[in-house]
Parts: C-alpha cells; structure tokens; sequence
C-alpha cells in the first residue's frame, strides 16, 4: 500500500502537468492567437524613491507557447521517473524539487521585471543544485557545487544589473529602453545569461551536471535551466540592440561555443555527455541566432530543441536504465535489437536534431541557417556557424553509433529488461511532439517564420552543410581505425576537455581560492591582527605590568639603581639646559 | 514600551512559582511582548513617535526591537535542552535574558546619546555572564575577554565626543543637529570607532569569532542576531545627530568596510568550524550594512534597516541549527559533521533554507535589503560594483559550501541515530514567527 502510495506522486505530478499544457496549448494560444495582443498584469509592492518594486506578468506568444512547452516536457518527464526512479525512497522530495524547479521555470517565463525575475533566475539556481547533488557521493557533489557557483556569477551579475537600472527608473524590461550605463547594462546581462547557458568561458558545469538523474537532466539540462539565459536575452532584446557591440560580443562567443561543443561531442564516450555537448552546441546557436538579429528565430529554435532534446534524454535514460546503469558508449551496443523501441525514438530524435527535412529540427535550423546569411556577421564567422552546424550531424551519428548500432562490449552475463508502460508512454507523448512541433509552431505563429533572402548558392551551401557530415561520418565509421590512429593526443585532449575549460574552471579556480583563503585567514587572522590586537597588546601590556611591579618590589638594589638613574638623567638635564 | 516593563516585572514575579512555570511563562511573556512591540509598527503620527523626552521612536527603532524580543525569546526558546532540562542554573539564565532583552530595547529607543551610550556599554554584562556562565569550554574566558577589551576600549572616544558635544552644545538628542566644522575627521574616526567594532568591520572583528564559538547557542544568537545590529543602529544615530560627512575619512572607511568584507568572505571557507564560518559570514553582510550607512542615501538607510533585521533572523537560525547538529554529532568540526540529509532530513532542510536565506535568494528580506545596500554603495562609487559583485558571489559560494559540507556525503557511525520530536515544534514555531516578521516588514515597507 505504502509503496503504490509512493508511486501516485509522480502520476499525478504528470496529470496536473499535461493538463496545464493542455490548458495553456489550447485557451493561451487561441486567446493571444486570436485577438494578436499581448496582456500584462502588473501587482505594485511599493514605490520608493520613484522606483516601483512590482510583479508584471506578462502573457504573450513566447511565454504563453515556452510555458505550455515546460509543462508538457516536464509532464512526460515526471512520468518517465515512474519507472527510472522506482527505487528511490524519497520519491516526494524528488518529485517536490522538480515541482520547484517548473514552478521557479514558470515564474521566469512570465515575469518580465529584472527584480521580480531573481524569484525565478535563483530559484532556477538552487533547485538545479539540489537536483544535482542529488545522489550522495562525491563526484555529484562537485559537480553540483560548479553548477551552483556559475549561477551564482549570473544571479551577481543580475544583481548588479538590477543596481544600474535603478539609472534608468525602470526595472521592466521587453521594450526598448535605453539610458545611462547603456553599454555596461546590456554586457552585464550578456554575461549573466551566458553564465545559465553554460556559454563559452562557463561551459564546465553543463557536462559536469550530468551527474545528476537523467529525468533531471532531461528537464533540467537539456529543455528548461540552460534555455533561461536565451530566454533572458530574448527578452532584453529590445534594449539590446541599442549596443550592437553587445550583440557583436553574443554572436562570436556564441559561435564558438557551438564550434567547441560539436568538437567535443566528437570525441566522448560518455552517453550522457554526449547529448549535454550536443545540447551545448544548440545553446551556441540559439546565442548566435540571437546576435545577428534574429530573436524570434532563437525563440522557435529553443521551442522544438526543448523537444527532441528532451526526448533523446529520455531514450538514453531508458537505454541506460533497462541496460542496467550502463552509459559508457564503448559499452552499449547492438540495442537496436534488444531495446528496439528505445533505439528507434533514438534514431528519430537525433534525426530530428541534426535537421532532416520535415522534422521538427529542420524548420527553425533552416531559418537559422538562412537568417546567418541575410544578418550582421562576417565570413568567418559563417564559416565558423556552419562547420558547427555540420558537426551536429556527426555527433547525432555519433550517438546512434556508440550507442544504438554495432556491437556490444558488455560483460559475457547482462542483464537487459523492457521499457515499461510509463516509459514507452512519455516518450511516445515527446515523439510525437519532435515530428510535430516544428510545423505546428510554424502553422500557429506566423511572426517565426522570419523573412530572409538567400541566394542559390546559400541554400545550395546550406543543404551541403546539412548532408555533408552524413558522408564523413560513414568514412570514418569504415576507416575508423585507421582515422583514429592519425589523430595526436595532445589535440584530442585539447578537443575532448572542452579546450581545457573544465580544467580551468574546476580544480584549479577552487584550488587558488581556497589556498588564498586560507593565506588570508593564517596571515591576517591569526597573524598580524593578532599581533597588533589582542595578543600583541597583551604582551606589551604584560611587560609594563612586569616592569613596574619590578620597580616596587621593594629591593634595595632596585632603589639604589633608579636613583642612580634619576640622578644621571638629572645630571645630564642640568647640563644640557644650562 | 510601559506594557514592556509591566510585563517584565510580572514575570520576575513568576519566579517564585516553580522553575517549569517560571521558565514557560516567561517565553509566553516574550510572545506578548513581541506582539505588543508589533502594534507599535502603526504608529499613528507616520514616522516617529515620542514618549515624553526620554524615549523616541521611529522604523530603525521600532523594527530592531521588535527582532531583540523575537531572538531573545527564539533563543531561550533553543536553550530548553541545554538549560531548562538540565537544570542548569535556570533562574539565573533566564534573568540573563530577561535583563539583557530590556537593556536592548532601551537602547534602541532612548532618545539621547548619552544613554544610548550608557545602555550600549550595559548590554555586555549579560551578555559575558551568558558566555561565561553557560559556555562550554575554558577558553570561554579568553573569549569573554577579548570581546569585552574590544568593545569598550574602542568606544571610550566616543564617551569623550559626547561628553565634549554635550559640553559645547548643550544636548545629544537624537533629533537635534550638532554641527562642527573643527576637526571633522578626528570626529568621524571617534563617533565610527566604537560602532565599526560591534558591527565588526574586518580587523576589528577578533572578538568574534572567539565568542561565538565559545558561546551557548542562546549566547551566539543573541549576539549574531541583536548585539551585532547595535553598531549598525548607533552608526546611523550618530551620523544623523552629529552629521558627520568627512568625506576622506568616510571614503577610507568605505573602502576598508568593503574590502574586509570580501577578505573575510574569503576567511570563510578556511574555518572548519561551523560557528566561526557563520560567524565570519555575518561580518561579511555587515559590511554591506556599513556601506548603505556611509552613503548616506534614503536607499542605503532603509536597506541597512532591512539587511539589519534580515541577517537577525537568518543568522541566529543557523547558529540555532549549528547547535542542533552539535547535538547530533557531538562536534561542530566541518571534516567530521557529514550526510545531515540522511541523518537528519527535517534538520537538513532548515539548513537548505537557511543557507539559501543567507546568500541571499529570493524571496527573502535579505535579498531586498541586498538590492538596496547594492544601489546605494554603487550611487557613492560605481568602482564598488566589482566589490558588491564579488560580494554577492562569494556570499553564495560559503552558503552552499557549509550546506554540503554538513548535509551531503556519508554519515560518521558513531553518531547517534536519535530524532528528537519536540525540536520539530521548535522550528514549526520559530518559522511561524520569522514568516510572521517577514510579512510585517513587507507591509510596513508598503506603507512607507
């Protein structure tokens, strides 16, 4: 009884999710849809000093859809724990930290004010820590805790932003406002949303985070937490693009994170990580979308990745957890014939992923692709972004090719089980939402769709770029013994560790803060302020004390000296005067 | 403030009932009082108002005495087990208290600086018999000494200014202005000194540590909660009542505030005590306090008063819960408390709020009064937003370093596996009555 008593949470968690999906698909979309207005709710805390304290709330296109988006992945992500988390004991603390977290994701989908959106950009911070450390043992715990710190960098930075804006008398943002500090405002919460979406100095802790349960990565890592730092950015656009260095600074850091993930992709093992790189490299390009202009275009990338990528998480959660506990990709293998439904919602998701036509992917990766033609950037740049984007297909082949096909190097005796009901039904919900979402979205939301110009040769570039990986990757996948041989280590370190960022960012920063730390607190604490405090202070006071109970102690000698001394000091008092 | 006294003396009159009659009725007598001391939030002439000449009250006034009763009940309130239970000279404790709580409610309401000063140098008696009395190592005395040699010998120039103004001007009330051109910066230093250490600014802050560590948990709350808040009150009477805008002596201040801030954030992380961490994070926040202080803006006056009452509440929480989990593991070593979350999952959670109430997360009052520390230093220097930021940051990296430190990982076996029902009414309790605050200070803030 106490266990089926259990297992209702993450069932019903799942129903009143779909069914404020539902809502908000069905009674949102048709109401802004429908009369094209957007509506803004506004609750004044007080004002104080002409600065009003309040909490808009703000329903339109993007959060209205990005809303429906969350609880839907979230939903099939509850239900998906059913069976992944089945052994867990404190099954109501898991399912109320997810809760946290959609309800912390929702406030920042709703709240267009920099003061009142910390509700959700910290909450979204500290439950993320929560749901990371969320298996005791070290390695999660240190992950957790670089997960927690760089969003600390970005709460600071919002913080700092939000002292600025005080500048400007104005804390709501979504319409161009522009003031004093113009400049820094606008790079504080570049970097700021750099820091949630793991963008190129922050990358560490986004394969870090992997640590944690796959449902969690699959909402946490992969749809949602890592989305909000676009979704920032596309909110402040409009103020945004007074500074176009800004936005020049957005675009290159994007691009290269969208370079350096797809790289990295390439050459790990780790399933998991694999899809946290791809999802990385996605990041970049929504980054990327955003810097050359194309904010609505990030939105609807944003929208249908949440959904394939969420998807490709919970086949590899499924895989991992039928296989049992096994995500090494030098380990699984051949899956297609013991995990056949799995592998095959596998197969579609990167597929959708890596832009095949008429998939969800293909529709919002076109525009991009098109919109880096007719935007604000350079030729290296494009050159950059499309390698980037031709990568994606690699690493999607990748996947399927470590993970799904060829054969298996487990142990002689595995053990393998069959999704069950709850799995194959959250998934299929996903599925569906990854063939279709990119055409609903499009049909629906007609300002998406973008408007660019491009050449014959552009599109003919783009369809290469798109297909040529398919071919690079059946090369490699035959000669691959010999390609790997080829390759020198010291570069392949250099690709595989994220360019040395997760070294740079993980021991070697705690290690020289603690170690200052410790300096400071063995040098000042206990050194010089007690020296010139307490201890020193003591000591010159013990002295006098020591000195003067000398003088009258009451020994003849003693006497005889200081009068002695008395007499001289005298003696030399009246020369000197007279 | 007569009912305060009223009800003081009704429950010195309690005493000659039993210890146990004794001892709830006063904490019953603190609830009173902390709900009498909330109606005078609603004062009917707006900001102030005025029992005769000897007492004044305004926001700063009224808010701080309303968290010293409320800490000092909470704290008698965490002591039922060390002190009530053991009978561990109870009457005795309980006066302690009960002297130290009225002494502190008069100083936040005298109206003059004399007395202020009288009642501030008062407030250590009790507070070193506490630590001497119920303290539980012999380095006790060291520590005792150390915070009485401290505090009064930096606040000796401060008896000489008054007295000097007192002279010269004829009175130190608060509403009344004293002006003096002559030797500004010698003022400042005198009128800052004894304040910046009870804040404590870094470098003055030696005493610290030591008598948190060495303090009972009543001891510890009492003085991170309320004796702490004495020096950010004092500073703001003294520069209202002796205008004191040197502007060298306080930008030199300023930049030592706000620098010993970050350094002993950064102190923070090589304690492995959980007292001395908590102890060196609120001389963190109290720098932000100084700076909203020193730069002399409405924002920086009013998110002072927020951090104040803020980091009163959340601070004491977790020397509360520092003392809970000593009484778990026997030790407050951070190498040797691990896996609270297993262990102890209620307790764990109150450390998961607290630490998050520490690093300031919405939608807790110390966020607000972050926000508006960090307007108003940045309004004296925008160079200070680096150091704010800083700040910011390394205020959540202790935060969650002492969350998982405590709660995550393995639990040590030689821990006693015992769960102590009636600590959760203690917390049920005591969050009852911060949210209670929490929704007070918001209402007042809606009123201003």
């Amino acid at each position: 009884m106490s266990l089926n008593k259990k297992l209702m949470i993450p069932i019903l968690c799942a129903v009143f999710l779909y069914c404020v999906a539902m809502f908000l698909w069905v009674f949102g979309v048709y109401m802004v849809g429908s009369t094209e207005q957007s509506y803004m709710v506004e609750w004044q805390f007080f004002s104080l000093c002409s600065s009003v304290w309040s909490l808009p709330i703000i329903v339109d296109y993007i959060s209205v859809i990005f809303s429906c988006f969350v609880c839907l992945i979230s939903g099939s992500v509850s239900l998906f724990s059913m069976s992944y988390m089945e052994g867990e004991v404190y099954m109501k603390r898991f399912m109320m930290l997810i809760m946290a977290f959609v309800g912390s994701m929702n406030l920042l989908i709703f709240v267009p004010s920099m003061i009142t959106i910390l509700l959700g950009w910290d909450g979204l911070g500290i439950v993320s820590f929560a749901l990371v450390i969320y298996y005791q043992n070290k390695k999660s715990l240190a992950a957790g805790m670089l997960t927690v710190l760089v969003n600390r960098v970005g709460d600071a930075l919002l913080i700092l932003v939000i002292c600025f804006l005080v500048n400007w008398g104005e804390w709501r943002i979504g319409y161009g406002m522009t003031g004093s500090y113009s400049m820094l405002v606008c790079f504080l919460v570049v970097v700021g949303a750099m820091t949630k979406s793991a963008q190129i100095p922050f990358s560490a802790w986004l394969p870090a985070a992997m640590a944690a349960p796959t449902p969690v990565s699959a909402l946490v890592h992969s749809s949602t937490l890592v989305t909000a730092g676009v979704y920032l950015v596309i909110r402040f656009y409009s103020t945004l693009i007074e500074s176009q260095e800004v936005l020049w600074f957005l675009s290159k850091m994007g691009v290269l994170t969208l370079l350096m993930a797809g790289l990295s992709a390439c050459y790990e093992v780790d399933l998991k990580k694999i899809i946290a790189l791809s999802t990385l490299s996605q990041l970049g390009l929504m980054m990327f979308t955003v810097g050359i202009g194309f904010p609505l275009v990030a939105v609807f990338h944003l929208l249908t990745h949440a959904l394939f990528k969420a998807l490709l998480f919970l086949c590899a959660g499924s895989i991992i957890h039928s296989t049992m506990d096994s995500q090494d990709g030098r380990i699984l293998g051949s899956l297609n014939y013991l995990l056949p439904f799995s592998s095959s919602c596998l197969v579609l998701s990167s597929v959708a992923l890596c832009g095949m036509p008429f998939l969800s992917g293909f529709y919002s990766k076109d525009l991009i692709l098109e919109g880096a033609f007719s935007g604000f950037s350079g030729v290296l740049e494009i050159v950059i972004m499309l390698m980037g984007a031709g990568l994606s297909l690699i690493y999607s082949l990748r996947i399927l090719l470590v993970g799904v096909f060829g054969q298996s190097y487990g142990g002689g005796l595995s053990m393998y089980e069959t999704e069950s009901g709850y799995v194959v039904c959250s998934i299929c919900v996903l599925s569906i939402g990854a063939i279709m979402g990119g055409w609903l979205l499009q049909s629906v939301w007609v300002e998406v769709n973008g408007f660019s110009l491009v050449g014959v040769f552009g599109k003919l570039v783009i369809s290469v770029v798109t297909f040529v990986g398919l071919f690079y990757s059946f090369v490699n996948f035959f000669l691959s013994k010999i390609l790997s041989k080829k390759n020198p280590s010291g570069v392949s370190w250099f690709l595989s560790g994220m360019w040395f960022m997760n070294l740079a960012s993980g021991s070697f920063l705690a290690g020289v803060g603690l170690k200052l730390g410790k300096t400071m607190h063995l040098c000042l604490d206990l050194g010089w302020m007690e020296v010139l405090g307490g201890q020193g202070v003591f000591s010159v006071l013990g002295s006098g004390v020591s000195l003067s109970y000398l003088t009258q102690k009451g020994s003849l000698l003693v006497y005889i000296r200081m009068f002695m001394v008395m007499l001289i000091f005298l003696m030399v008092c009246i020369n000197v005067f007279y | 403030m007569f009912s305060l006294g009223v009800i003081s003396v009704m429950l010195a009159l309690l005493s000659g009932l039993g210890q146990s009659v004794f001892w709830w009725g006063v904490l019953w007598g603190y609830v009173l009082m902390y709900l009498i001391s909330l109606v005078l939030w609603y004062s009917s002439v707006g900001l102030a108002g005025c029992w005769g000449n000897f007492m004044i009250v305004d926001n700063f006034s009224f808010s701080l005495m309303s968290l010293t009763i409320l800490v000092s009940g909470l704290s008698m309130l965490a002591s039922v087990r060390d002190v009530w239970k053991m009978e561990n000279k109870t009457i005795e404790f309980v006066f302690s208290v009960l002297i130290l709580t009225v002494i502190l409610v008069y100083c936040f309401s005298v109206s003059s600086l004399l007395n202020f000063y009288i009642m501030f140098e008062f407030s250590l008696i009790p507070i070193l018999l506490i630590i001497l009395g119920w303290g539980y190592q012999p380095e006790r005395l060291q520590a005792g000494k150390y915070m009485l040699l401290y505090t009064v010998s930096a606040s000796l120039p401060l008896l000489i200014l008054i007295s000097m103004v007192l002279v010269s001007g004829g009175s130190v009330f608060w509403g009344w202005k004293f002006l003096s051109s002559e030797w500004g910066w010698l003022m400042t230093i005198c009128a800052s000194l004894a304040f910046l250490v009870k804040l404590p600014i870094y470098g003055f802050h030696l005493w610290l540590p030591k008598a948190h560590v060495e303090a009972p948990v009543a001891g510890s709350m009492i003085l991170a909660g309320i004796l702490l808040k004495l020096g950010g009150y004092g500073l703001v009477r003294v520069f209202y009542t002796l205008s004191l805008f040197s502007s060298l002596t306080v930008s030199g201040i300023f930049c030592l505030g706000l620098g010993g801030g970050i350094v002993a954030s950064m102190v923070c992380f090589a304690q492995n005590d959980v007292k001395a961490l908590v102890a060196y994070s609120s001389v963190g926040h109290m720098s932000l306090v100084l700076g909203g202080i020193y730069s002399n803006t409405e924002w920086g006056w009013l998110g002072c008063l927020l951090m104040m009452v803020a980091h009163g509440l959340c601070s004491s929480g977790m020397f509360f819960l520092a003392s809970e989990t000593y009484k778990f593991y026997s030790t407050r070593s951070l190498y040797l408390v691990k896996g609270g979350l297993v262990l102890i999952p209620g307790v764990a959670l109150c450390w998961f709020l607290v630490c998050a109430i520490n690093m300031a997360a919405p939608p807790s009052l110390n966020l607000w009064g972050e926000l508006m520390l960090g307007i108003s230093v940045l309004s004296y220097s925008t160079v200070f937003a680096l150091l704010t930021g800083i700040m910011t940051f390394l205020s959540g990296l202790y935060s969650w370093y002492l969350y998982s430190v405590t709660q995550h990982g393995q639990c040590p076996l030689w821990v006693r596996g015992v769960v102590v029902m009636e600590e959760y009414t203690l917390y049920l309790i005591s969050f009852l009555l911060v949210f209670l605050l929490g929704v007070a200070g918001l209402v007042m803030m809606s009123l201003l």
